[in-house]
């Protein structure tokens, strides 16, 4: 990777924002039309059916309402936003080549050299290219196609007809409708069946090569008995000029397959990120979401899962952290359409300085289903008196065989826990901190441990100058 | 005010739109699917009803446990018993036509009205305050405590079998001291009425619940399966008064409830508990809001639903806790039993907390009948039937623990007479 990301720009007072100029050969004017569609097409030089699906994609989007609920969005201005940049045609393939920031980006989170080469993860893909290499030649060995759409679209069209818009459909909503008609860029991921993908599989080894935009195109299908687990982003630097961020992730889950897709935004306070993400899991398949939401200025954001098959599992993870000026609204969602099915949702939030963490969710049971089960738990942790804690958990069950439960609880950090901790030689701060962390607990264990590390050293950064 | 409180609300009335599914509330019942096309709008037509003249009949027999009873008709009061304790205490129970002039209006019941009539409400609740007949008004004054129990039971008589049937009673309590009032109020009556003629009942509850004051009501509406009942309650409490409140809604066709009980004095607390019965062909829509505007107050809720085949219940309850409301410790929970296939039932507890020193948590579970529970019954002799009765029985009794020990037996044959 190397200044061949999209455009980046005005975000000085981001604690991990960092930016280079913009050095697109390819920006359409601002603003949304069939013209900017049909030549983002264009440059992509993309069959016809896709530019068809991007066109209705276009008309849906004008005809969907905008959602009257969740954050604040009434105020985005659909016109004033870039909807694609072409990064440069060079293509640059050394991974020292990496501009100095991401290095930089990941020394302020306090990952150290050591961790770098330690981790399998994030550093060893900074530091060698060789690694890097030899992950993709293993890969190609087993025949995973890791790829992006637009690579994958090319030599792989037939697959990538068959899925395309089948989990999220181009119409579902305003802005799944949206990234239909605009998208560039993302991951495109096919695992074989019976291959186990020992190492997740992350962004960025391929983000040298593509332009990992606003409306990355996600399509992860994991095909019978395979496993994959995909990390998208984390800190991931933020490129874009404007404040819309508007994906879709679409998961195929074959028969016995698993997958689990991680990811924690930390997008600039100056972004909208508006993301529809849903997996199908057929028989005998688990889909994970282990979902983080600490950046960004309003997130509307609830992983799904759609049980199809007999003994299909879905879990949700989610963590949010809702600071000053922010508003997290994000939740899971899980659809049990087959019997013998369950499903967990586990949410953690925090809301701090004035910020508002919301839980929204859905647990739907379709008539006629047997031995469902499934269990929702919502804890919030409101830090000051400032701050807004909501839960807006749904249960629709149209079955009788079903266990459906949820719990949520809204606290803050009682005196008790503070005076026993600072009793100890804690400062209040540090006190505060490690109740935080162990709330946060549960779910962080959940994720690799190199981004479990990072997202402590985030929430160590969101809290700090917080007591109490 | 100049302008009385029918023509407040008419004039909303007539502003707004029967409520549809785009809103949140009424998203899961869907009046035009639910309903026969222009049943409400020819119903809205009738005639303003009663005038308020109490019809001269004797006066209803008064068991001597009750403080008093008193019989309505499409709610306006048509005979009334007081004991003479409740006399002595001074209890009283006037009847306030819709129409009064605002300098006779009560002033706590014109702030109830006011409360709910602000441009934010639906139809269905600004309907309820165009066309109500009167209210019935009862008050406790000083730190008076009657603990035997006031009885209101509304009856929904048709006239004949052919006329549109509306009734919208409304019920306001008052107890400005701090004294002290158990009271039940019951909705009966299956009117035998043409197949065409669907009687809707559009019921309103407020009370005024003064500082260091008690105040238990037992709602029980068990109303003929072919009626609408729409209610809605305004309840609000003052400094470290109490509240009970518990409902149970067996018949109706479709109910819809919204019940708001709003801790806006320090230290106040409200338990409110409610059980529904949904049968075939049936849609529930019952609807709770814990309102904590006040710091240190505390309320609770249960509900406990049974859903059977073909029928749909809808819970929703909200914790609201303003910024204000420090110190709040607030619970909910929401309990369904789903009877068979075919049955649908959506729970959605809702939190929007907006300070930090506050105790606030729900739970909710829906799910069948615990297959070892009925096994337990059988092996000791109990038909399937009678098991699974049984345990419905108990499910549901658990959300009828807070009425009073005089009228605690009316819920329990209310709900036997169902099952």
């Amino acid at each position: 990777m190397s200044d061949k990301q999209s455009p980046v720009s005005g975000l000085a007072d981001y604690k991990y924002g960092f930016s280079y100029p913009d050095q697109s050969v390819y920006k359409p004017g601002k603003g949304l039309s069939e013209e900017v569609v049909r030549a983002i097409s264009a440059q992509k030089r993309e069959p016809e059916w896709m530019l068809e699906i991007r066109l209705r994609a276009l008309r849906a989007f004008y005809r969907k309402p905008m959602p009257t609920w969740g954050g604040g969005i009434g105020d985005i201005d659909f016109d004033d936003i870039y909807y694609y940049a072409k990064p440069t045609e060079s293509v640059v393939e050394n991974w020292e080549d990496l501009p100095e920031d991401i290095l930089k980006t990941y020394d302020r989170l306090g990952l150290p050299e050591a961790e770098k080469k330690f981790l399998a993860g994030v550093g060893a893909q900074y530091d060698s290219e060789v690694v890097y290499h030899s992950i993709q030649e293993d890969l190609k060995d087993q025949g995973v196609l890791f790829l992006s759409p637009e690579q994958a679209l090319e030599e792989h069209p037939d697959i990538v007809q068959k899925y395309f818009g089948t989990i999220i459909p181009f119409n579902d909503n305003k802005f799944a409708a949206l990234n239909t008609a605009v998208w560039s860029g993302g991951s495109f991921i096919y695992v074989p069946p019976n291959i186990k993908v020992e190492i997740p599989l992350q962004a960025y080894f391929r983000i040298n090569s593509e332009n990992f935009g606003q409306f990355e195109r996600t399509l992860i299908i994991v095909d019978e008995n395979s496993f994959v687990h995909y990390i998208e982003g984390c800190t991931a630097p933020v490129y874009t000029t404007d404040s819309l961020h508007s994906a879709v992730v679409e998961i195929v889950a074959e028969k016995g397959a698993r997958v689990r897709y991680s990811t924690i935004q930390n997008w600039s306070g100056d972004i909208y990120n508006l993301v529809t993400k849903r997996a199908v899991a057929k028989e005998n398949a688990t889909v994970e979401w282990v979902d983080g939401n600490i950046g960004s200025k309003r997130t509307m954001k609830y992983p799904a899962v759609w049980l199809m098959g007999e003994g299909a599992h879905g879990e949700v993870l989610s963590i949010a952290f809702g600071g000053k000026n922010q508003e997290q609204d994000t939740g899971g969602k899980i659809v049990h359409n087959a019997s013998n099915t369950s499903s967990i949702i586990t949410s953690k939030s925090i809301s701090k300085d004035g910020g508002t963490a919301t839980y929204r969710g859905l647990i739907k049971v379709a008539e006629g289903l047997h031995n469902v089960k499934s269990h929702v738990v919502c804890d919030a942790l409101i830090l000051d008196e400032k701050s807004i804690s909501k839960t807006f958990p749904y249960m629709e069950v149209e079955s009788d065989d079903v266990s459906v439960e949820h719990e949520a609880r809204v606290s803050r950090i009682s005196e008790d826990q503070l005076f026993y901790l600072t009793a100890r030689g804690l400062s209040e701060e540090e006190a505060s901190m490690m109740i935080v962390n162990g709330f946060l607990d549960p779910l962080v264990k959940q994720l690799p441990m190199e981004y479990a590390v990072e997202l402590n050293r985030l929430i160590e950064l969101e809290m700090e100058g917080s007591v109490g | 005010m100049n302008r009385s409180v029918p023509q407040i609300a008419a004039e909303l009335f007539d502003k707004l739109s029967w409520p549809d599914t785009s809103e949140e509330e009424w998203r899961r019942t869907d009046l035009i699917r639910l309903l026969p096309k222009g049943l409400l709008d020819k119903t809205a037509e009738l005639p303003i009803l009663g005038t308020g003249d109490i019809e001269e009949r004797p006066a209803p027999l008064l068991p001597e446990n009750l403080a008093a009873r008193v019989i309505t008709e499409k709610g306006i009061p048509v005979a009334m018993a007081l004991s003479e304790e409740a006399v002595k205490k001074g209890l009283t129970v006037e009847w306030v036509p819709g129409d009064s002039s605002p300098e006779d209006f009560p002033i706590d019941l014109e702030q109830s009205a006011n409360a709910e009539l602000n441009p934010d409400t639906d139809r269905i609740i600004a309907w309820h305050w165009r066309s109500f007949p009167g209210a019935l008004h009862i008050s406790l004054p000083g730190n008076a405590r009657l603990k035997e129990p006031v009885i209101i039971e509304e009856t929904l008589i048709a006239a004949d079998e052919q006329s549109p049937l509306f009734s919208a009673p409304h019920l306001h309590i008052s107890l400005p001291g701090s004294g002290e009032l158990n009271l039940l109020w019951s909705f009966d009556g299956a009117p035998e009425v043409h197949e065409a003629v669907i009687p809707v009942v559009n019921a309103g509850l407020t009370a005024s619940i003064g500082e260091n004051s008690h105040l238990n009501i037992t709602l029980i509406q068990n109303l003929g399966n072919a009626v609408v009942f729409f209610l809605h309650d305004h309840l609000l409490l003052e400094r470290d008064s109490r509240l009970e409140f518990t409902e149970a809604q067996f018949g109706g066709r479709l109910v819809k409830t919204r019940g708001r009980v709003i801790l806006s004095g320090k230290g106040s607390e409200a338990r409110i508990n409610g059980l529904f019965l949904v049968d075939e062909g049936s849609h529930k829509d019952i609807g709770t809001i814990q309102n904590h505007l006040s710091p240190e107050a505390s309320s609770t809720a249960l509900y406990k639903g049974a859903v059977r085949p073909g029928g749909r219940s809808v819970y929703r309850g909200l914790i609201e806790v303003s910024p204000e409301a420090r110190g709040t410790d607030a619970y909910l929970t929401n309990r369904n039993l789903v009877l068979g296939e075919g049955a649908r039932a959506d729970s959605i507890p809702q939190l929007n907390i907006l300070t930090d020193d506050v105790k606030c948590s729900h739970g909710s579970t829906t799910g069948k009948m615990d297959p070892s529970h009925l096994f337990y019954l059988e092996s000791r002799g109990y038909s399937p039937g009678e098991a699974k009765k049984e345990l419905t029985r108990g499910f549901l009794m658990e959300a009828m623990n807070l009425v009073p020990d005089a009228l605690a037996d009316i819920p329990g044959d209310c709900l036997d007479g169902k099952l």
